[in-house]
């Protein structure tokens, strides 16, 4: 009955009592009514301020506040929420919103337009005074008018495809209370101060280790297509810091918890094996891949040489091998699952041969150790491991043996997050590549990773400028058939130039115990619990 | 004596100020910080002027020089400055962790000592040879096992198999006896070598055997004997072991979950988190300045014959316990006044 759609295919399971591939969504027997969930997450909290991306903050945030838009995870589409209906202009440049009446903050405080107002401008232009800066999220933001108490009207100036997915998403569009809009930037990072919509409000906060929230009796304004109305299931649910893998496994078999994210791919057997169950979630946005850094190593301008690399690497084996079916293979950019991707499997397929050719017919010759040089110089290349992704060591490892098949050296240098990031901002002519993926559930993340003008992740001397129209072209595009387009040739732009390599689709994977119903997340795998229930 | 206490405290305020500069200096020559972490992050998504606003906000703009002095001056009107990866003001975060930091250590030494006393006792009166020799390898097996593989193993049986404790801190009693108990393992290794062989030393001494010739037994002669002339090596020690104390909490809340004063280092250090490292290095180093300076002063307590002697019986118990020898320095041994009668 309450099976909520709010999962992806892609979770698979393996319970003790042998289950269907579904995952968590189906819901056996009718949900239950009451219970603590306790939530085991790996990494301490930092700041709480509304745009704070961090994993283990926004599992939590997720839960308190609320956007004007919802966008359901499982087919992208975009739905009523704290807005009941919009409208928007032929120029697609103003948008008109009519809030869903009846809906109150924690505090008491009604939904109004104004509020909405003092959100989208703290977040379009920022406030100096209180130091809070403006969100790259909210690029070509020209204001908001309160209409009235009920109406709000957005305009942007310049129009932007992936704008509805914005207001969608947790970190750009969360609408707060005003007491919190209130504070500056160190008041808004305690989450004590918020105030939001959600079905869960903050009940106790322990230091940056745990989070207790509590459940909202008058909350009645789940968005449709969630998989009931009225409060949530959960009375409460707690969050604690628990750094240790194997506490997070083993509380999960002996009941002390009920959820544990994170599980790495060599506990899932054990996670299942008690009797748990294994949920992966895909996070929409890009694969992870490493990109190529065309500022650093000449190396890395040659085009046959990232080609060949491309072609060198295995991503079925890296599957096979370090990861688990939890990870699945890049076909593409964007992670499956997301909006509009493309599909590129052509250019993303083994091919040692192609490989050797290629770099055969560079001039580079195999030497007496199998690695290639060329006027003496060797085909050598250094990366560092990610200190942002768990399986970043274990799958480079992999690569350079594959790497090595086709006379590259690959050697793998390791450093703490703060030696990293030095090393990033140095930009020295070791630094070859970048392991990394931005996450939203919308294609224009691309835009946000590749734009010259915004994260350029490839460092090119000088910007690509053809890459730069097809990243600001698909903006343009509205209709969903012909943005599909312009992203596929994104698509087959980037990979024909072989500018980066993808190495596995990014998936969260959350530990649950047998009790865990309706477990689920938003587009780019952060919990949220409205709909999820313990069985007796 | 007042003389004495005051020289004492003007050290302890020195090294106080000695540690914060220092940890100032090094965590400042470290490339990076938490601002900068969170505005490189690649999921951060962080534009360049929202960067500037935030530095700002932080004072990380200012000269190193300015920031210091800022940070100083704060510290003496009682303000730590705010933490940069969460917000919040630094006494707060560390006002949060100390309780249950203070209760795993508190215990932890508790353990640690009836735990070395244990062993101590066992390697001297053992009843059996086989025991004694036994017992005699136990310090050295504790020492050598990291803290952190005593927490998971304990973890795995304890707590998933037998589920006798929780895995993670509640807050209950049942939840600190497994932590403080590893901890103590750790402390209890050095203790145990040392208590163990000073009370072989004291009972090797002319006077034992003048009180034993009167006639006491083996039981007396170690309350009212041994136990308190072992006790000052031991003394010195625990002064030490304040030290191993505050590190192992690092591991042992890191392993059982536990909001402490550790945890809160591990992630203000991974997240250089400057103002929290600093808060922490203060404390620390308060904490082992006061505990060394309570031990100083309670030297005369346990031997009253170091005010006869005058000054303080540091240096010699040190060299004592690194030699562990003999428990009291031979050149000055001289015979208790008078051996009370059983």
């Amino acid at each position: 009955m309450a099976a909520t759609a709010a999962l992806v295919a892609a979770a698979y399971l393996l319970s003790a009592c042998g289950g269907s591939s579904a995952g968590s969504e189906i819901a056996a027997g009718s949900p239950v009514s009451g219970g603590t969930l306790t939530f085991y997450d790996p990494i301490q909290y930092v700041a709480w301020n509304a745009t704070n991306s961090t994993w283990s903050n926004s599992n939590v945030t997720d839960n308190l506040a609320e956007r004007l838009i919802w966008q359901d995870p499982a087919t992208g589409d975009f739905k009523p929420w704290l807005a009941a209906s919009w409208e928007i202009s032929p120029d697609h440049l103003v948008y008109t919103f009519h809030l869903r009446k009846g809906v109150t903050f924690s505090n008491g405080d009604p939904l109004d337009a104004e509020t909405v107002k003092l959100n989208f401008d703290q977040h379009g232009l920022g406030d100096t005074k209180l130091a809070i800066p403006p969100d790259s999220f909210w690029a070509n933001y020209k204001g908001t008018k309160a209409i009235d108490p009920q109406t709000v009207q957005v305009t942007l100036t310049k129009p932007n495809a992936g704008f509805l997915q914005v207001l969608s998403n947790y970190r750009a569009s969360s609408i707060l209370g005003k007491p919190y809009l209130k504070q500056d930037l160190n008041g808004q990072s305690k989450l004590e101060n918020w105030v939001g919509t959600g079905p869960f409000v903050v009940e106790k906060v322990d230091g940056t280790t745990g989070v207790t929230l509590k459940r909202r009796d008058d909350y009645n304004w789940a968005p449709e297509g969630s998989g009931h109305q009225g409060k949530a299931y959960l009375e409460s649910i707690v969050f604690k810091t628990v750094p240790e893998a194997g506490t997070r496994v083993g509380a999960l078999q002996s009941g002390e918890a009920q959820i544990a994210r994170n599980i790495a791919p060599y506990d899932e057997q054990t996670v299942a094996a008690g009797g748990g169950k294994v949920d992966a979630i895909p996070v929409q946005g890009e694969t992870n891949k490493l990109a190529f850094e065309l500022d650093a190593n000449p190396l890395t301008q040659d085009k046959n040489i990232r080609l060949a690399l491309q072609a060198a690497t295995d991503r079925e084996e890296i599957n096979k091998t370090v990861l688990s079916p939890s990870y699945p293979v890049p076909t593409s950019l964007l992670v499956k699952g997301t909006p509009l991707r493309g599909d590129s499997s052509k250019y993303l397929t083994y091919d040692l041969g192609k490989a050797n050719s290629l770099l055969d017919a560079d001039g580079w010759t195999v030497g007496p150790d199998g690695i290639r040089n060329k006027f003496g110089k060797r085909l050598h290349f250094d990366i560092w491991v990610s200190p942002y992704y768990q399986v970043s060591q274990p799958v480079l490892e992999l690569l350079q043996s594959q790497w090595k098949k086709a006379g590259v050296e690959l050697k793998i240098n390791s450093a703490s997050l703060t030696e990293y990031q030095a090393l990033e901002a140095a930009r020295g002519d070791k630094w070859s590549f970048v392991q990394g993926q931005t996450s939203t559930g919308e294609p224009s993340v691309l835009r946000a990773s590749y734009g010259s003008d915004r994260y350029n992740v490839l460092h090119s001397p000088k910007p690509d400028a053809k890459l730069d129209t097809l990243l600001t072209a698909q903006a343009l595009q509205f209709a969903p058939a012909k943005r599909k387009a312009a992203i596929q040739a994104i698509e087959d732009y980037i990979l024909g130039q072989g500018y980066v390599i993808p190495l596995y689709d990014e998936t969260q994977v959350f530990g649950l115990g047998p009790k865990v119903q309706g477990f689920g997340t938003e587009s780019t795998g952060r919990s949220w619990f409205y709909n999820t229930w313990l069985s007796k | 004596m007042t003389a004495y206490v005051g020289k004492r405290l003007g050290q302890a305020v020195l090294v106080l100020w000695a540690a914060y500069t220092l940890s100032f200096v090094l965590l400042s020559a470290l490339p990076g910080d938490s601002v900068h972490n969170r505005i490189q992050n690649p999921e951060a998504q962080i534009s360049p002027e929202a960067a500037k606003v935030m530095l700002q906000y932080y004072g990380l703009d200012r000269p190193l020089a300015e920031q210091y002095l800022h940070a100083l001056a704060g510290v003496f009107r009682g303000e730590f400055g705010y933490s940069l990866s969460s917000g919040k003001s630094v006494g707060e975060l560390i006002g949060d962790a100390l309780p249950s930091t203070l209760q795993l250590t508190g215990f932890g030494l508790v353990f640690g000592v009836l735990f070395a006393g244990a062993v101590a006792v066992l390697i001297n009166y053992g009843r059996w040879q086989w025991l004694r020799s036994l017992v005699t390898l136990v310090p050295s097996l504790f020492a050598s096992v990291p803290t952190f593989v005593v927490g998971i193993v304990a973890l795995q049986y304890l707590s998933f198999r037998l589920q006798l404790i929780p895995s993670v801190d509640d807050g209950t009693f049942r939840a600190l006896v497994a932590p403080a108990a590893t901890l103590g393992l750790v402390v209890a290794a050095p203790l145990a070598q040392v208590l163990a062989t000073s009370m072989r030393a004291t009972r090797r001494q002319p006077f034992v055997h003048v009180v034993q010739a009167k006639g006491a037994g083996e039981g007396y002669i170690f309350r009212k004997d041994v136990l308190r002339n072992s006790s000052l090596p031991v003394l010195t020690l625990l002064g030490l072991a304040v030290g191993e104390l505050i590190a192992g909490s690092v591991v042992t809340e890191s392993v059982y979950a536990r909001a402490g004063i550790g945890q809160l280092t591990v992630s203000a250090v991974n997240t250089q988190d400057l103002p929290v490292v600093q808060g922490v290095v203060l404390l620390s180093t308060a904490a082992y300045v006061v505990v060394n300076l309570v031990v100083d002063l309670a030297y005369p307590l346990v031997d009253p014959r170091i005010l006869v002697d005058g000054g303080s019986r540091r240096g010699t118990s040190r060299r004592v316990a690194a030699q562990s020898t003999e428990a009291v320095d031979p050149a000055r041994r001289r015979l208790p006044a008078e051996v009370a009668m059983p």
